[in-house]
């Protein structure tokens, strides 16, 4: 619509007589000055390109002459459809007749008579009005219609008892009927009883008390047995006079979305009981470690009686930070990764809650766009497995320790009986010489090289002696009389037996024993044994006289680096407390070729008289007696060889 | 309780009769002890001619070796104990079958008997014998 000055009103004028034309134009603009604009239309062809709404309010058509040139000019105008009104210009009523057929298209008409008549401005003006609301009114149906046609949602209108006025093409399809067969019905003729009471009895509430229904969710039982969910509003109608002449609803078909909803809520109800009932404890936590969801077994490994009571906190709520901060790595890296990880095994220790082990899986929760938004948790508590798997273990190496023993006690039981034999069938010849270099000494009392022959000789058959008490003590029986030992005392005890030994081998002893060193479970004269076996190497390594170093220490077995032997770690335990004894000369040291044979019976470094080689082998039975280690090399520093003693102290408990 | 035969008249030597398969054994058991003075020896290498040689010989007391190819020591020691004749003569056990720390506590008992351990010596050999004989007096 053009805008005009204040009451200017535009009106084109056609009329088949151009002079006629031009005559109402000057007449119509001068007679009411300012109030309109005439403009002059000179061909139906240029009438019907014409964009009439921009360019006049309303249409002067002159009928008085050439009949079907108006007739056609009535048509293109109307079938414009426009807001601009038409007015024709007649001669009289008569003349009007003639245009029955399109008649209905023309909004008003003056008689060519009343063309100065006060009645003119009137007239033209309700035309354009009347053309104006008409036209809305058009427009509205049609807005209306195409809702009602177009709109996929059920929409009726009803009366006061309940019955259709007015329904749409949906809501017909929707119930495989047409528009007609429904029109006068009520919800009776379309539903199961119940439903139609239900619905007849909200359109009375809303008939009498003017309130509306809003979205409610209705379920739908067709007389065939179909059922169908709606989401329905229903409000009431009124006249213009806000009087209540019925209902209007509309209703839209959520069947497919409530069957959806109803599986998802009976997969949350699944989902929830397996969650609830699962043997493991299960948990989702967001991105920045908070908890989202937990089940009663998850709550109970973190501590608490309710997963109400783990929900948005973290892991640092529940466990000292070091615990929490592993944890709490392990998840970061899990999600910044987008990689889960199986098998994570936790040990868990919370006051006043037996301890246990957890076996873990954690995978990365994501988003619908792929990206991470936090991590779901299994949990097995695994404790029952891995106590079952320690005392395996345990059962395995008791095994492989009695079958070591049985080994070395086989070992021991061959050379035992050999050695036994052996010494028996010398022990005779021996005592035969030994009497005969008696008889002889007693006899022969010069020369004194004779005399010096027959003393080498019985000094030599008290050496032999000795290797046949020895051997006989290598297989002797071994029964330990355990008692709590002090190390140091019996160190310094040997020391001080062997002192001559030392001063003759001109051997320096430095110390360096810990002075609170506790006691280990011991036969002390056993032990003896040990430490005068391992003085008397040491004095022999150190011929032209040397120094001799003792430490004693505890400590505890930390790990197994690189720097503890794998002996120690299959004797020990980590954690175990242990007494060592270190015993090192200043000796050559061992030779690479040896190194492996020296705790062989029978081997010996020393000339043939000087030993049995039995002292190293005796020395490592009785220390493996005391559930000890020996071990033997070379000094890392320094020339000599250092021998290691390590004995588990006793636990304080049996102290 | 054994019952000792009477020990020997201080003028008289007491008679020492060694058994042991080990003819050098025995010589020399004889030699040194015969050499330390108050002691007759005879000796016996074949066990069961043992019984016969104590009946003839009538020691005061009998050294026995135990293990012995015919008859061993336990064997002889119960033949010997059978005989009126020589059933109170005492006997020492002689044996290699004994360990270092039974041997230094020199004569010891066992099961009744009394034992010596070899390697023995003259000394030891005297001191037993002497202990054994004083203690019927």
């Amino acid at each position: 619509m053009v805008t005009l000055p204040k009451n200017l009103q535009k009106l084109l004028l056609f009329s088949p007589d151009q002079a006629e034309a031009a005559w109402l134009q000057s007449h119509i603009e001068e007679a009411y000055e300012g109030k309109y604009q005439v403009t002059l239309v000179d061909s139906l062809e240029r009438l019907a390109t014409m964009d009439l709404e921009s360019m006049c309010h309303a249409i002067l058509l002159d009928l008085r002459t050439e009949y079907a040139e108006a007739c056609r000019a009535i048509q293109i105008i109307g079938d414009m459809n426009s807001a601009v009104a038409l007015i024709c210009l007649c001669r009289s009523h008569d003349q009007l007749q003639a245009f029955n057929k399109v008649i209905h298209l023309v909004d008003d008409y003056i008689l060519a008579d009343g063309l100065e008549s006060v009645e003119l401005p009137t007239r033209i003006t309700h035309a354009i009005r009347r053309r104006k609301k008409e036209h809305e009114l058009i427009h509205e149906q049609s807005l209306l219609h195409s809702l009602l046609v177009n709109i996929p949602d059920a929409i009726y209108f009803k009366d006061c008892n309940s019955r259709f006025t007015k329904v749409n093409e949906a809501m017909a399809r929707s119930y495989g009927q047409g528009i007609g067969d429904i029109i006068g019905k009520t919800d009776f003729d379309l539903f199961t009883e119940e439903h139609a009471r239900l619905a007849s009895e909200d359109e009375k509430h809303i008939v009498e008390t003017g309130e509306s229904i809003i979205g409610k969710i209705e379920k739908e039982t067709l007389s065939n047995g179909d059922i169908r969910w709606v989401s329905t509003t229903k409000v009431p109608l009124r006249n213009s006079l806000g009087k209540i002449l019925g209902s209007m609803g509309i209703s839209r078909n959520i069947t497919d979305l409530k069957l959806a909803q109803d599986k998802l809520l009976q997969e949350q109800a699944l989902l929830k009981t397996i969650v609830n009932h699962a043997l493991a404890g299960i948990f989702v936590k967001n991105r920045s470690g908070h908890y989202l969801l937990v089940n009663k077994r998850h709550s109970d490994y973190l501590g608490v009686n309710s997963p109400e009571d783990v929900k948005g906190k973290t892991i640092f709520d529940f466990f000292t930070p070091e615990t929490a901060s592993l944890i709490d790595t392990i998840d970061k890296k899990i999600m910044d990764s987008g990689e889960g990880r199986e098998g994570i095994i936790d040990h868990r220790v919370i006051e006043g809650r037996p301890e246990k082990w957890l076996l873990t899986s954690k995978v990365p929760l994501k988003g619908e766009k792929g990206d991470c938004e936090g991590l779901v948790g299994i949990s097995i508590d695994v404790t029952q497995q891995i106590e079952y798997e320690k005392a395996l273990k345990k059962a395995i190496q008791t095994n492989e320790e009695t079958k070591l023993q049985l080994i070395e006690s086989e070992k021991l039981k061959t050379v035992g009986r050999m050695a036994a034999g052996v010494a028996h069938e010398v022990k005779n010849p021996l005592n035969v010489v030994a009497l005969g270099a008696e008889y002889l000494k007693r006899k022969i009392k010069e020369p004194p090289e004779l005399v010096e022959i027959i003393d080498d000789m019985a000094a030599a058959i008290d050496r032999a002696n000795g290797v046949i008490f020895e051997l006989l003590d290598y297989s002797a029986p071994h029964e330990v009389n355990m008692q709590p030992t002090n190390l140091n005392e019996i160190i310094k005890q040997v020391l001080s037996l062997l002192r001559h030994n030392f001063n003759h081998a001109k051997v320096v002893i430095k110390l360096e024993l810990d002075q609170d060193l506790p006691p280990i479970a011991a036969e002390r004269s056993k032990i003896e044994q040990v430490f005068v076996n391992l003085f008397l190497n040491a004095i022999s390594a150190m011929e032209k006289g040397g120094e001799l170093f003792v430490q004693s220490y505890t400590h505890r077995m930390a790990s197994t680096g690189s720097n503890v032997s794998s002996q120690m770690t299959e004797r020990f335990r980590i954690g175990d407390q242990i007494v060592s004894v270190e015993v090192a000369d200043s000796g050559n040291g061992i030779r690479d070729e040896d190194a492996h044979k020296l705790f062989d019976p029978f081997f010996s470094t020393k000339s043939t008289g000087d030993g049995t080689g039995l002292g190293l082998s005796v020395t490592r039975s009785i220390v493996e007696m005391h559930r000890g280690l020996i071990t033997l090399e070379n000094r890392s520093t320094v020339l000599g060889a250092l021998a290691r003693l390590s004995f588990p102290i006793i636990p304080s408990n049996h102290a | 309780m054994l019952n000792f035969k009477k020990s020997p008249p201080k003028n008289e030597l007491t008679r020492v009769l060694v058994i042991d398969d080990e003819p050098s054994f025995t010589r020399m058991v004889k030699v040194n002890l015969e050499d330390a003075g108050s002691y007759s020896v005879e000796t016996v290498n074949e066990s069961p001619q043992a019984l016969e040689r104590a009946i003839n010989f009538d020691p005061h007391i009998i050294l026995l070796d135990v293990v012995m190819p015919e008859a061993d020591g336990g064997d002889v020691a119960t033949r010997l104990r059978k005989r009126e004749a020589t059933r109170e003569i005492p006997i020492i056990f002689v044996s290699a079958m004994v360990s270092r720390k039974e041997s230094e506590a020199g004569l010891y008992q066992s099961g009744g008997e009394q034992f010596l351990a070899k390697p023995v010596n003259t000394k030891t050999l005297v001191t037993a014998i002497n202990t054994l004989l004083a203690k019927k007096d």
